[in-house]
């Protein structure tokens, strides 16, 4: 008996999982963010294969600040790189940043916003209060700031926007929490004696998460985008490091005379965070109830 | 609660909120940067550090230099501005009205394009126009700024003019100073377009007006999508509400129904999130002004930490932060006081 309906439970949610699937691609935008967004990931695990690992260290002055042709499909820089390239072996900087970036700061926010909201009182007044100043805090400026302090690298840069990122996660995952807790199951647990850990980790947050991936996946391409901005702004990457960003920014110096050295790897980044913005808005449409048509 | 109390508690975190932030900046850029930066340039003689120390308290305890440092902050006497070239108070009150005009004009023309944008959306649900404005509001989040503004520049003060010969907007600055010495322009409160409309001098209105277009429609482009999409999701959620089910079931005219009933409602959010960004933007937008090297706050912090004046960077981090605090709070009670359902 126990048997045959666990096996109706597992029938239901297989049904559940596919009519969500089937909501999820039906929607053409949402098909076309995946594609773009697979892309990337082939980018940038292969990028390396496909293109000389070299090229960022391959000067020819010759054939600096060339145009777009058929040899050089994306032109070259003012070193005589070319930008097709370049921007191809960016692919792996960019998305691993973001990724980064992205997955730290869920698991500190989730982990410290449920914590604050199932602790409650002292410990969660305190707590709000110092994301309260963090979100005070011009973002953009404590990420320089900290790059300043650590030294400029890509590592740092990651660093500098966890620092800044995480604090929205927990507020986003205290307030599911704290909608959570008062529900019965929870309850349940409580007077089943179960330590309020377990009751955090293994019933609570599986019931809250799922406002928290939309919003992560979406911020992949927010963070790409800060990412891509501080390193426009001369912090992060070495020269040699071909990340989106950087690239940009070498190319502001020629932007009248070459615009291809800021265009391509511009459009890169758009085009990468407008593939993450697409499937979140799918996911959110799927897995939000009241949007559910 | 009542709404004052509500008010008194939330002057009172208001206080300890801005507390944290000055020390979270006094600990980055005092004990974490060397603040000796600001003072010192390659020509000071080594044997006067000690004495330049000594004399901005740099040689105290840290706690001692954070009571001073708060002290010098409720007096108003921030030291001197590196990047600047001048009194802190000065360079703060000489670059905010850039940023503020910039905001205004961003603000303005993001609501303009962007509610429209979203109602339409909302009224043509999963019809073409809904698709088009939504993939326009996505491109608009996803777009990076410093892109954006480097294209915008590339076409509209360099292209449109060596394709077309069609005249070209100023690529960056505030206004054309040989202009305004021509046509005897004089600063009165720093705003650039009122103080020249107060001069009855429109020539430099216009050229003021030339200088903020791009780095206004820079920022806006990036605040129209999320304006639509809240404005969409929020009168779509409204329009299926049982008043607006009543109203046209007496045979209101459509137009009524939207326009006054469900607009009204539609648009509470849309206030909120308009006044948060404001509240950033006022802040500074530091990549947008850097690019077009428009002298607002954004420029004079992106060019204090890049020329470590740790001074600036403090003084510029308090003054966006209580902006921020206080935008925020003049928001949440404009809230409570729009939406009567609200409590505290």
């Amino acid at each position: 008996m126990m048997e045959k309906s666990g096996s109706r439970v597992r029938e239901l949610k297989i049904k559940e999982l596919k009519y969500t699937l089937h909501l999820f691609f039906s929607n053409r935008l949402v098909v076309i963010g995946t594609a773009i967004v697979l892309f990337y990931v082939f980018l940038a695990v292969f990028g390396h294969l496909m293109v000389d690992v070299k090229e960022p260290y391959n000067l020819d002055l010759k054939n600096a600040l060339k145009p777009p042709s058929s040899e050089h499909w994306f032109g070259t820089d003012d070193l005589g790189r070319d930008i097709f390239r370049l921007v191809i072996l960016g692919a792996a900087y960019d998305m691993a940043v973001s990724v980064f970036v992205v997955a730290v700061s869920i698991t500190i926010g989730t982990v410290l916003g449920s914590a604050s909201a199932y602790l409650g009182g002292k410990f969660d007044e305190v707590f709000m209060r110092i994301v309260d100043i963090l979100f005070a805090f011009p973002g953009l400026l404590l990420a320089m700031a900290i790059q300043m302090i650590l030294g400029k690298s890509l590592f740092n840069l990651a660093l500098a926007l966890i620092l800044v990122w995480w604090a929205s996660y927990a507020r986003i995952m205290r307030g599911q929490v704290l909608a959570e807790k008062e529900k019965i199951y929870v309850r349940a647990a409580k007077s089943l004696g179960l330590p309020g850990y377990r009751t955090l980790f293994r019933h609570i947050l599986p019931n809250a998460i799922y406002p928290l991936l939309v919003s992560a996946t979406m911020d992949i391409g927010g963070v790409m985008l800060s990412a891509a901005g501080l390193s426009f702004i001369g912090l992060g990457p070495t020269p040699f490091e071909p990340e989106w960003g950087s690239l940009v920014n070498r190319g502001r110096n020629f932007l009248f005379v070459a615009p291809w050295l800021m265009f391509f790897p511009g459009l890169m980044i758009l085009l990468a965070s407008l593939g993450f913005n697409l499937v979140g808005d799918g996911l959110r449409d799927v897995l939000d109830p009241r949007l559910r048509r | 609660m009542k709404l004052y109390e509500y008010v008194i508690r939330r002057l009172a975190l208001l206080i300890f909120v801005l507390l944290g932030v000055t020390l979270l900046t006094f600990i980055l850029s005092r004990v974490l940067l060397d603040p000796l930066a600001a003072y010192v340039t390659e020509r000071t003689n080594p044997r006067m550090i000690p004495a330049i120390k000594r004399m901005h308290g740099f040689d105290r305890p840290y706690w001692e230099q954070y009571f001073f440092y708060l002290r010098d902050l409720f007096t108003l006497d921030l030291g001197w501005s590196k990047v600047g070239h001048m009194n802190m108070v000065d360079a703060i009150a000489s670059h905010f009205p850039a940023t503020a005009e910039l905001t205004i004009l961003a603000i303005i023309i993001t609501l303009i394009v962007g509610i429209p944008l979203g109602i339409v959306s909302a009224l043509k649900n999963n019809q073409l126009a809904d698709h088009a404005s939504r993939i326009f509001s996505l491109i608009g989040i996803s777009i990076p700024v410093f892109w954006l503004g480097l294209s915008l520049q590339y076409f509209f003060t360099y292209w449109i003019k060596t394709a077309y010969g069609l005249p070209a907007l100023p690529s960056t600055g505030r206004y054309d100073p040989v202009l305004a010495v021509n046509t005897g322009f004089k600063k009165i409160t720093g705003f650039m377009v009122l103080d020249s409309l107060i001069q009855g001098n429109l020539i430099m209105t216009g050229d003021a007006l030339a200088h903020l277009i791009l780095p206004a429609i820079t920022l806006a482009f990036l605040n129209i999508g999320v304006i639509t999409r809240l404005t969409r999701s929020s009168m779509l959620e409204v329009l299926r509400q049982d008043y607006i089910t009543m109203a046209k079931s007496y045979g209101l005219p459509q137009r009524l129904v939207i326009y006054k009933y469900a607009l009204k409602n539609a648009l509470i959010p849309v206030v909120s999130v308009t006044g948060l960004m404001f509240g950033g933007l006022l802040g500074g937008a530091i990549m947008t002004e850097s690019i077009f090297a428009f002298p607002g706050m954004g420029w004079l912090s992106y060019r204090a930490i890049v020329y470590n004046d740790s001074n600036t960077v403090l003084a510029y981090v308090v003054v966006a932060s209580i902006i921020y605090v206080v935008v925020n709070l003049v928001i949440d009670i404009v809230y409570a006081w729009l939406d009567p359902r609200i409590k505290y």
